[in-house]
């Protein structure tokens, strides 16, 4: 195989947008439309800027593959999506990080979500135990 | 702004925070009412999208397209709203907040507990999620009344509460549903009741007038209030 003409074509394919990704040619500008939609820019109006310049794609395709462009950025990024919940060492689980760290530390990035519809089934199927939690009010406030 | 507001619980007043205490605080923002079994919204003189639980994705998609929504759950239809969302992952992005309204009944007050507690499994963080105590009585020290809410705030964190987003029981809200008016459509009728009180041609007249001079009374008093429990609920 010539090594140079293989490198040259595949070159030009790379740069052929016509033969790349849609989210490969969203990932190329996605500083500046994160930019945009930060400033209030709404999605629909990203979208239609991005036709005008020949990048197609629908409402859900577009939310789709800037999920996963944003979830790529994040696991590659250490620094990003740390948890209090690491920082104090704790299991992070919202409740445990909040009783931990006090109530002035109440962390945001640590709720994870159950994909799992059992664990819904689970809670709805629970009766709550209100005397207890009242309970638990009442020696709070004294 | 994005709101959906539910609770596992029925009649709870989530129609009255949709359409009187939300819609006209959010630059008359559409409401998408998520019902199949609907006895809500229509009858209160409010216009509502209705729509199937199951057609979230749906939903989601027209969502992305406006800047100010308000989707109104039904009670029997949360759960495969929650389960719809669950599978969309990240969709609850597409949500700024969500308002529990709860009243002061015990059934209601469990049932609102597994509504937080569901929240919370689905990733929805504590600042996202937000209580309104509704039907109060002025003489309720909702501290004593909603006692276990205040206590799963304190124990396990997952929701904002503030005692101040209270909405008072007023029957204007009844009354609304027998006018088939809105609390806005009350408030911005220009017409001097009292003065057609004193032309009007016949009784049925007459009471009209009597009936909407009280309802201007009580509808002022309404909004002050919800206009104090918007303030604490987002404050």
């Amino acid at each position: 195989m010539d090594k140079q003409l293989a490198s040259e074509r595949l070159r030009a394919l790379a740069s052929d947008d016509k033969k790349r990704s849609k989210a490969a040619r969203l990932r190329d500008v996605i500083d500046d439309v994160e930019t945009a939609l930060l400033a209030g820019v709404t999605r629909a109006a990203v979208i239609d800027e991005l036709a005008r310049l020949g990048l197609e794609m629908s409402l859900a395709t577009f939310e789709t593959t800037l999920k996963r462009i944003r979830k790529k950025r994040e696991s590659a990024s250490p620094t990003r999506g740390t948890s209090v919940g690491h920082i104090f060492g704790q299991d992070p689980t919202p409740k445990r990080v909040a009783s931990a760290a006090g109530a002035s530390i109440e962390s945001e990035t640590t709720v994870e979500a159950s994909h799992n519809p059992a664990d819904l089934d689970k809670i709805i199927g629970t009766k709550p135990d209100l005397n207890a939690l009242a309970k638990f009010a009442k020696r709070k406030n004294r | 702004m994005k709101i959906a507001v539910m609770n596992f619980s029925g009649n709870v007043g989530k129609t009255t925070v949709a359409g009187h205490l939300l819609k006209p605080r959010m630059g008359n923002a559409p409401i998408f009412s998520i019902e199949s079994i609907n006895a809500g919204a229509d009858a209160d003189g409010l216009e509502v999208e209705k729509m199937k639980g199951k057609k979230f994705g749906e939903l989601v998609d027209e969502l992305m397209t406006l800047d100010n929504a308000i989707i109104d759950v039904g009670a029997s239809n949360v759960e495969d709203f929650m389960k719809l969302m669950q599978q969309y992952a990240g969709s609850h992005e597409e949500f700024d907040y969500f308002v529990v309204p709860v009243v002061k009944e015990k059934k209601v007050q469990a049932d609102t507990v597994n509504t937080i507690r569901a929240l919370q499994k689905l990733g929805i963080p504590k600042s996202k999620i937000r209580m309104v105590f509704n039907k109060v009585e002025i003489d309720d020290a909702v501290e004593d009344e909603f006692a276990a809410l205040f206590g799963l705030s304190e124990s396990e964190k997952s929701f904002t509460l503030r005692p101040e987003a209270v909405i008072y029981a007023n029957e204007v809200f009844e009354r609304l549903k027998s006018v088939g008016k809105s609390l806005g459509d009350i408030t911005n009728d220009p017409t001097d009741y009292r003065v057609r009180l004193r032309g009007a041609k016949d009784d049925d007249e007459k009471e009209l007038c009597v009936r909407m001079v009280a309802l201007k009374r009580l509808a002022v008093t309404a909004n002050k209030n919800l206009d104090d429990a918007y303030k604490a609920i987002f404050k």
